[in-house]
C-alpha cells in the first residue's frame, strides 16, 4: 500500500529561473563566518536587510554570548518560534 | 607487512580526515526498512569532496540494476561534486546530504534561501533545486531498500530551514507530476503554482505558510 507520507525519489534538476530569484538580496562578500550561529545571523541579515544594521555587517567583534542574544532578538521580531532541539 | 601496515595508517588517516570535515547540521532518525524501525542518522552539509567520494563514486554501483533503469531515473547523470563545488562557502545556498550509522550518504539536496515565493507576492521562499535519495533506498530498483522515506526527511529539513530564516516555512520546488509524488505533494498541502503547465514536465509547486507551519506541528517542532 502506498504511504503518503513517504517520498524516495527525486525532484528537480532545474535551476531557478532568473525571475523568481530575489534581486534585492545578494551574498555576503569578504566575511569570514566562524560558526554555524553565525551563518545563521548572517544569513538572516542578507533576507531581512531591513532587520538590523551595524558597522560593516561585521560580527567579528561580538562575543557568543552577544551573538546569542543577536540571534534570538532576530527571530522575536521575525516571529519565529525557536524549534524544539534547536 | 611494512606496505600492510603504511596502507592501513593512510586508510585511517583519510577516514580520520573525512570525520573531521564532516560538518553536522542536525541529529536526526530515519526509518531503516528492513526492520521498520528508526535509526540515528545526521544531517550534514555536503562538500565538494563528500559528493565526489561518497555520491558521483557510490551511488551507482547497484548489483542487478541495468544501464537502461539507471538511465531512467532521471539522476544518474548528476554530477553532485560539481554541483555543490558551485554553491561551497555560500550563505544563500546549501548542500546537504543524510549520513546514516553505516556511514552512507542516503540522500542529498540542495536549496536556495533568494527565491520568491510564487503564491506570495512579496514574500520569500526556499527553492529546492535537487533532492535524490541515494538509488540503494528506491524500491524500484532495488528488492530491499536500506532507508525509507530519506527524501521526506530532506524537504522536511528544507522546510525547518525555511521556517529558521523568516521564511515561514515556504518551500517552492519543480518536479514532475507522477501519481505517487502528486500524492505525497497533496498529503503535505504543496500547491501546484499553474495548471496550465503541461504534465509531462517539471512542473511548480509551493508549500505555503499555513501548510508548513501545519507539518512543523505534526512533528512537534513547534508547540
Amino acid at each position: 500500500m502506498e504511504n503518503k507520507d513517504i517520498f524516495d525519489g527525486l525532484i528537480g534538476g532545474r535551476k531557478l529561473s532568473k525571475k523568481y530569484i530575489r534581486e534585492d538580496i545578494s551574498e555576503l562578500k569578504g566575511s569570514e563566518l566562524q560558526s554555524e550561529l553565525d551563518r545563521k545571523i548572517a544569513r538572516l541579515m542578507i533576507l531581512h536587510p531591513e532587520l538590523v544594521r551595524f558597522r560593516n555587517n561585521s560580527l567579528s567583534g561580538l562575543d557568543e554570548l552577544t551573538k546569542k542574544a543577536l540571534l534570538e532578538d532576530m527571530y522575536d521580531v521575525l516571529g519565529v518560534t525557536p524549534l524544539r532541539n534547536e | 607487512m611494512k606496505i600492510f601496515l603504511r596502507n592501513l595508517f593512510s586508510k585511517l588517516l583519510v577516514i580520520s580526515q573525512r570525520k573531521k570535515i564532516v560538518e553536522i547540521l542536525k541529529e536526526i532518525q530515519i526509518l531503516r526498512s528492513n526492520s521498520n524501525q528508526m535509526t540515528d542518522a545526521k544531517i550534514v552539509r555536503l562538500t565538494t569532496d563528500e559528493a565526489r567520494e561518497r555520491i558521483d563514486k557510490l551511488w551507482w554501483k547497484l548489483p542487478n540494476v541495468s544501464a537502461q533503469d539507471m538511465y531512467d531515473e532521471g539522476d544518474s547523470h548528476w554530477k553532485w561534486e560539481e554541483l555543490t563545488k558551485f554553491y561551497e562557502n555560500k550563505i544563500l545556498h546549501e548542500c546537504v546530504a543524510i549520513l546514516s550509522q553505516e556511514d552512507y550518504l542516503e540522500g542529498a539536496m540542495i536549496y536556495h534561501f533568494n527565491a520568491k515565493s510564487k503564491l506570495e507576492q512579496g514574500k520569500g521562499s526556499v527553492y529546492v533545486e535537487r533532492v535524490a535519495s541515494a538509488p540503494h533506498n528506491r524500491n524500484w530498483l532495488v528488492f530491499q531498500p536500506f532507508y525509507k522515506g530519506v527524501g521526506t526527511v530532506l524537504l522536511y529539513w528544507a522546510v525547518i530551514e525555511s521556517y529558521n530564516a523568516g521564511l515561514r516555512g515556504r518551500v517552492s520546488l519543480e518536479s514532475l507530476p507522477t501519481p505517487s509524488t502528486v500524492n505525497f505533494y497533496k498529503n503535505k498541502g504543496f500547491v501546484r503554482i499553474d495548471l496550465t503547465q503541461p504534465s509531462d514536465d517539471l512542473v511548480d509547486y509551493e508549500l505555503p505558510e499555513s501548510a508548513a507551519l501545519t507539518w512543523l506541528k505534526q512533528e512537534g517542532d513547534l508547540p
